[in-house]
């Protein structure tokens, strides 16, 4: 992860710390938690302020009800007393109206106050109060339309009677009505309460999210730098690389070309110095004695020797100029005749055994030089062998192609394998057996341009076995 | 001296140990008796043109032309593109033998006609040889119209 700085020693100074990247989303996550909290209180909140509003309009309609229903024992109680001071039937018509509907008003009132159990029982008292006044007033009005005009004191009595009753009903509402106003009063100071407890908790929410919101944005940003000046950094890198390699590639041509060239132009003055000796040994090798005639001969060989150097380095540098131009390759006929071509200018007759070999795709020339180094080595290594005998075998492996050559020569010391592909190394002396040592350098060189690889295995005076692979079809770099 | 002498072969070779290693061999082989020897482009074309130090030359037309590829001055390519375009020269044989073998060098004296193209090898047994194959060819089994 970009952001662990797990290596104190590594060096970075574009960065002071790397932010930790697992914190933003916790950060972020209890930001929305609260956000989600706030939310759930403000509805709990709208939820609680209706419920609070609904009370109070019951408040204010049990208030409503009761304050109708002490009017109407009020006009009840002065119409009764009109007609008990008048006798004039006028009073009465209201009063029976009123009387009539009281029951209802009181089941009502009853109703609404089932809440409170305190009202309630006063709803109960005042129903028996209802009751008592009634009959009173039922029995003052028979006794008033029995009696004269005159109120006697029977009347007089009953009229006490009945106002004290009414006193006491008009005691009980107004305690209701007081209970209501006191109930109201501290319903109202909850609501106000609670409302303002939520708003604090809202503003205080959003205020925490706010400030773990704008955090994970700075977290964010800074990481975002960071980042930014990564890949500004590896762009520069890159593109540091890519200039490298260009100069890698001049360097490369430039080198390869002046070996070519270098190689080419040693011809000249070679082919001078060969052609002297040889007229010096055709005219004067008469006159020299032995060891005179030895060296001579020794010059003769060493420009041989060079020539071939010379003949192989051109060979290995022209490798690297030349471009690869892949095919598909039919391996058996080229590794067949790549066989014949070796034996034909080779004296020795080893068996050879061509095994049906898998196709593969490469350039055709340079893969029938790798053909034709192998098998050279092969004959020329066995050439000492009684019985010399060369297996070429081939198969598919893992979307490869792998071939093999062995021999039954003399083989090689695999303590000196490291030497084995290098250029000019050689395991053998060139008494032995003649060569540079520049032709597996080739070989490898070729088989590694083709994206394949190669390998060998043998033991002292047992042959050896040398193993390459080459890509099977279009995959090819 | 006769009039006409036939001139064998016309020799370009710039480097003087070639040079004598093939002079050598020719003579020695007895491949070809009237050989010219020239160190350049120019002298060349002079030879077969009959102009600068070469204007009052005797002898026809070379039976050969044996030309090395660099050579200063004017070099092998120039000389031969020269005696192709010539309807008085296009008819005698043009040999290259030179040290490279680069395929460009090839197709380009091919493409301006060359008779042949020969690679000098390092070995003085086998330069010899290859010497002597080609002057005897030229000289013996190939037939050239009189000119």
């Amino acid at each position: 992860m970009a952001g662990d700085d797990t290596n104190g020693t590594m060096h970075r100074p574009f960065a002071s710390m790397p932010p930790r990247l697992w914190f933003i989303p916790l950060v972020f996550a209890a930001a929305l938690t609260l956000l989600a909290c706030v939310a759930l209180l403000a509805y709990v909140s709208a939820q609680q302020n209706v419920d609070d509003d609904r009370w109070v309009d019951h408040t204010y309609r049990v208030l409503n009800i009761t304050n109708q229903l002490l009017s109407d024992y009020k006009d009840a109680g002065s119409d009764s007393r009109g007609y008990m001071l008048t006798g004039n039937d006028e009073f009465l018509r209201p009063y029976r109206r009123i009387v009539a509907a009281l029951p209802a008003e009181l089941n009502q009132l009853s109703d609404v106050v089932q809440d409170n159990s305190l009202q309630v029982l006063r709803v109960t008292q005042l129903q028996e109060l209802a009751r008592l006044r009634m009959q009173q007033m039922e029995q003052m009005i028979s006794t008033r339309r029995a009696a004269t005009s005159k109120l006697n004191g029977q009347e007089l009595a009953q009229l006490m009677e009945s106002k004290r009753t009414m006193d006491q009903v008009i005691d009980i509402m107004h305690g209701m009505v007081q209970e209501e106003n006191r109930l109201l009063g501290v319903r109202r100071a909850d609501a106000l309460r609670s409302r303002h407890v939520t708003v604090w908790f809202i503003v205080a929410g959003n205020l925490v999210s706010l400030l773990a919101l704008l955090a994970c944005l700075g977290l964010l940003m800074r990481e975002l730098a960071f980042r930014r000046r990564t890949e500004r950094h590896v762009k520069a890198l890159n593109d540091e690389l890519a200039a490298r390699n260009t100069l890698l590639e001049a360097s490369n041509r430039e080198l390869e070309g002046f070996s070519y060239s270098i190689s080419h132009d040693l011809r000249s003055p070679l082919r001078a110095i060969d052609g002297y000796a040889k007229l010096l040994q055709a005219r004067a090798g008469a006159a020299l004695d032995g060891e005179g005639k030895r060296l001579l001969g020794l010059v003769a060989e060493n420009i041989g020797r060079m020539a071939l150097l010379i003949d192989d380095l051109l060979a290995f540098a022209r490798l690297g100029r030349k471009a690869l131009e892949p095919e598909q390759l039919d391996m058996s006929a080229i590794a067949t005749q790549c066989v014949a071509d070796v034996l034909q200018v080779n004296a020795a007759r080893p068996r050879v055994m061509v095994a049906p070999l898998p196709p593969c795709r490469g350039d055709r020339t340079l893969v029938r030089q790798v053909w034709t180094n192998l098998i050279a080595n092969a004959v020329k290594y066995s050439q000492q062998s009684p019985d010399a005998h060369i297996e070429i075998r081939g198969r598919v492996e893992d979307g490869e192609c792998l071939y093999s050559v062995t021999d039954n020569g003399v083989g090689f010391d695999m303590q000196y394998y490291h030497k084995l592909f290098g250029v000019f190394q050689r395991l053998h002396g060139v008494e032995e057996f003649p060569g540079t040592g520049v032709g597996l350098a080739i070989v490898m060189r070729i088989v590694t341009k083709h994206g394949g690889r190669i390998w060998a295995d043998a033991a002292v005076g047992q042959g050896a076995t040398f193993y390459f692979t080459m890509p099977r079809t279009e995959s090819a770099r | 001296m006769s009039e006409y002498q036939q001139i064998d072969i016309l020799y370009a070779e710039d480097n003087p140990a070639d040079a004598e290693l093939t002079l050598y061999t020719l003579k020695t082989r007895n491949i070809a008796n009237n050989i010219v020897w020239v160190r350049d482009g120019v002298e060349a074309l002079d030879f077969v043109k009959r102009r600068g130090r070469y204007a009052n030359r005797v002898g026809g037309m070379p039976r050969l032309v044996l030309l090395d590829l660099k050579m200063p001055k004017l070099d092998g390519v120039d000389v031969l593109k020269a005696l192709k375009a010539e309807e008085s020269t296009r008819g005698v044989p043009v040999v290259i033998m030179t040290s490279s073998h680069e395929e460009t060098d090839l197709v380009k004296s091919y493409k301006l006609g060359v008779n042949s193209y020969v690679v000098k090898p390092v070995d003085f047994d086998k330069f010899a040889e290859l010497v002597t194959e080609v002057g005897l060819y030229w000289m013996i089994c190939n037939k050239t119209p009189g000119l």
